[in-house]
């Protein structure tokens, strides 16, 4: 079970993710990496100041951040890593 | 979950093409799993690079943090304004413009600036309709879409121009200035003249529109022709002085009429105050943490403004001087003169500019011509003359290697002018990269003139002392490096006694040079002129630095296990091993032994020449030139700069004075060879921790602070007794050395390299005489 747990986040690596922080931005990036209190590593990443317009906000580049747990109000995959998941696991397990 | 970013459709979201859904449950359940040091990171990711990352919620990396409760105003570019307001946004923006000339990030400068962001947004041609025709009759729309409009356009332009010139290189970037425009269009694309048309239109406007009541039509006037005036400046070539002369008296006469009738502050809830925000970095591309700059008083943004042209008003009249010495005389006063700095980069790297465009010097000499002035003006013979003596006498079997040489003191004579407008930490940099090349010149012309026929000529004939023309420039480099560890602070206490005394030898090889050329120049030339007045200097320099090493030689430990990597760390610049590939032996270079020879001498004798006398004798050298029949020798090449030269000497003759008044006098010639007989060899001189403290005073920066010496008191005994033996180091062991109250103090706001004196009533043979 734990190994199965870390290995499905470990397949999220090199995947683009979105954040949504406590303070109206969104990042999406690169999943770099993590660690147990869950401070979220992502390259590459873009960062959208979401001001309640309904205008999709200008992004700016933001390079190489990382974003504590206690600020990620969401955090997102793309579907594309939930169908290739799915597949992995009725292969090996 | 609940996403609190309050977007209604999320296909609006940023990324919606991915399909993104919630991992949420994902990391919680590894998290649960992980151990307490584990780490997940994507192949060829080590927790290295993860420590770059910026931390989102940082307050001090993350420049995108809005802190809870922060509420930002909404900046709307079309409100409109009264006139009085936008005066003050422009000189505002001024304000921040000359941050920015002061080194500071554009993000916390000129980007702070709204409608920097927003110049499209105020384009007459763009505005709604109902925006023109506001029926206001304060607050005309013009005011936003003609004069603002243009007042921005022409603060982009100039930024645009100053960007340029600053990358260039003869600044360094991040050093002096900051090039990060974080990707904000600087109108770049944008000629000159179109701005200028724009800034005309609006002048017009002011004048002629009865929409403008008449006291304000002045006011609006003044900073549309400065902001023009100062963007002509920018965009012309010193070296057409009358143009370039015209747009600086504009400048300098617009900020007088401006500085003349000073404005009030907008009021509290003025749309004014909204056009500048210091957080604008959140939505700009930069990575640099927030910083709010302070707005000052408007009268020190035109004090900065009138320094900056008063810079450019110098490079204009140095322009006008084709003369590598009076560029070089120019440079070392502005090094040397403690009260002139050159702040702003634009001037230093523009002054460089004006000398070497990168092809030409002066904007229109050959690197021939430089090489042909450089002979010319240190020694009165032309690089041609010296070509012709050279043929003509040539006995070698190969040709002799003009070109090579030529090229070589073509590179080393403009780097080593420009380099007294680069930041002092660099400049020392240069200096020391370019001793390798003077002396590759220097044995060059010293092997080349083994195979120069010269069994016919005097003794005194210039060209026998070719050779010693790029030997002073090599020495003068030497001394710079030495006297820059000064204005830079980088000495200790005991190095600086180091310092003086090797100074003293460089000084005497100039000398050597000066003697051997003067005899064989042609007098009543500038460039022998310009010898004497260097001859006089040097003397004078020698004398004080002479002094200087006696009066602090207190302060050395004598501990050479120390001392001797602390010494070649210092003076690494000349033990490199590229000197072993020459034939000609490199001269004034550091000898660390022949000091210890010299401090260990003076140790046994005691002082035999009193300091007092050294600078007696230089002040009376120093007041000499300043009299009027030396006036030809003190001007010589720097003729426009006299009044500098003068002021230098009179700065040098007053610290030196300040010197002469503690210096123990004769009677007291005792007092320092007593405070120096402790570093004899009496083995019996206890050392308790009773002793005197020995500390050395010293001001760093503005503050003064107390520093001690390397052996002090409370440093461990191993410390106090050094195994020190004579030169030949079979002499007798020296024990109980210790560093001494010197009552000396080196501030580079007082002067860049001797101290004053700090008056200790409570010690005898300090008291002011």
């Amino acid at each position: 079970m734990s190994s199965s747990a870390i290995a499905k986040l470990n397949s999220l690596l090199c995947q683009p993710i979105r954040i949504s922080t406590t303070d109206n931005r969104i990042l999406i990036g690169t999943f770099a990496g993590t660690d147990k209190p869950l401070n979220i590593i992502i390259t590459n990443a873009e960062e959208y100041r979401i001001d309640g317009s309904e205008q999709l906000p200008q992004g700016r580049y933001v390079s190489l951040v990382m974003v504590p747990w206690k600020l990620i109000a969401s955090i997102e995959a793309p579907g594309r890593w939930f169908d290739t998941s799915a597949s992995s696991s009725s292969m090996y397990i | 979950m609940v996403n609190p970013v309050a977007i209604s459709n999320p296909q609006d979201l940023p990324g919606a093409g991915f399909d993104f859904r919630d991992v949420r449950q994902v990391f919680e359940d590894a998290a649960a799993d992980m151990h307490e040091q584990q780490m997940l990171f994507m192949d060829g990711f080590s927790l290295q690079d993860a420590m770059a990352a910026f931390e989102i919620g940082e307050p001090r990396l993350d420049s995108g943090y809005i802190a809870p409760g922060d509420t930002k105003v909404e900046f709307n570019p079309l409100a409109l304004l009264l006139p009085e307001e936008l005066c003050w946004i422009i000189d505002t923006a001024l304000f921040y413009e000359m941050e920015w000339h002061n080194g500071n990030f554009m993000s916390h400068s000129v980007h702070t600036f709204l409608y920097f962001h927003h110049l499209d947004y105020i384009d007459p041609d763009i505005v709604p309709s109902y925006f023109l025709n506001s029926n206001d009759p304060l607050r005309p729309p013009e005011l936003i879409t003609v004069v603002l409009r243009a007042a921005v356009a022409g603060l982009l332009k100039c930024c645009d121009l100053t960007w340029r010139e600053l990358s260039k290189g003869a600044v360094q970037d991040t050093e002096d200035w900051q090039s990060d425009k974080c990707e904000v269009y600087l109108l770049e694309g944008t000629p000159v003249r179109v701005v200028i048309s724009m800034l005309e239109e609006a002048s017009v406007w002011v004048s002629d529109s009865p929409k403008i009541p008449y006291y304000w039509k002045n006011h609006l006037v003044w900073r549309l022709q400065l902001r023009k005036a100062f963007l002509q400046l920018l965009d012309s070539n010193v070296h057409r002085p009358l143009q370039f002369q015209v747009y600086l008296r504009i400048c300098q006469e617009s900020i007088e009429n401006i500085r003349s009738q000073p404005l009030h502050q907008p009021s509290e809830g003025s749309p004014a105050r909204l056009a500048f925000d210091p957080y604008v970095s959140r939505s700009l591309n930069t990575a640099v943490p927030i910083r709010v700059l302070h707005v000052g008083s408007f009268s020190e943004t035109l004090d900065a403004l009138d320094a900056f042209f008063e810079g450019l008003k110098e490079i204009s009249e140095m322009a006008g001087v084709h003369s590598v010495s009076t560029w070089k005389a120019v440079g070392l006063l502005h090094v040397w003169n403690a009260k002139l700095p050159i702040a702003k980069p634009y001037i230093r790297s523009f002054t460089q500019s004006a000398f070497y465009n990168g092809v030409l010097v002066f904007d229109q000499h050959s690197p021939s011509w430089l090489v042909d002035r450089f002979f010319h003006e240190t020694i009165g013979v032309t690089w041609v003359q010296f070509q012709g003596y050279i043929h003509h006498r040539w006995v070698g079997t190969s040709p002799p290697p003009l070109n090579t040489l030529e090229r070589d003191i073509h590179k080393l004579a403009i780097s080593d002018v420009k380099g007294n407008w680069s930041n002092q930490p660099r400049r020392r940099r240069q200096l020391m990269k370019s001793l390798i090349g003077w002396h590759r010149i220097y044995d060059v012309l010293t092997e080349m003139l083994f195979d120069v026929n010269v069994s016919d000529l005097p003794n005194n004939h210039i060209l026998l002392f070719i050779p010693k023309t790029v030997l002073l420039w090599r020495l003068s480099s030497i001394r710079e490096i030495v006297l820059s560890g000064f204005q830079l602070e980088f000495y200790s206490p005991e190095e600086k006694t180091f310092a003086y005394w090797y100074l003293t030898r460089v000084f005497e090889m100039e000398l050597e040079c000066f003697e051997n050329l003067l005899a064989a120049m042609p007098p009543d030339t500038l460039a022998y002129r310009e010898m004497i007045y260097n001859q006089q200097l040097t003397t004078a320099l020698q004398a004080l630095c002479a002094s200087l090493f006696i009066m602090t030689i207190p302060l050395l430990s004598f501990n050479w296990r120390r001392t001797k990597p602390n010494f070649f760390r210092r003076y690494k610049w000349a033990f490199k091993p590229e000197y072993e590939q020459f034939v000609t032996e490199p001269v004034g270079q550091p000898d660390l032994a022949e000091f210890m020879r010299v401090c260990l001498g003076i140790m046994k004798n005691g002082v035999t020449s009193s300091p007092r006398e050294g600078i007696e004798f230089a002040v009376g050298l120093l007041r000499d030139m300043l009299t009027g029949s030396n006036e030809p020798v003190l001007g010589a090449w720097a003729q426009c700069w006299i009044g500098e030269r003068r002021e230098f000497i009179e700065k040098l003759i007053s610290v030196a004075e300040g010197l002469f008044a503690v210096v123990p006098a004769e009677r007291n010639r005792s007092s320092l060879n007593g405070a120096l007989t402790i570093l004899s060899s009496s083995p019996s001189h206890p050392t308790t921790s009773s002793s005197p403290s020995i500390t050395v005073t010293e001001t760093v920066a503005s503050s003064s602070t107390t520093v001690r010496a390397a052996n002090a008191p409370n440093n461990e005994q191993n410390d106090d007794e050094y195994d020190v033996r004579d030169g030949e180091g079979k002499g007798k062991l020296l024990r109980n050395v210790r560093a001494e109250k010197v009552n000396l103090r080196w501030d580079v706001n007082v002067h860049p390299w001797f101290p004053i004196p700090v008056v200790d009533r409570h010690l005898p043979g300090t008291e002011v005489q």
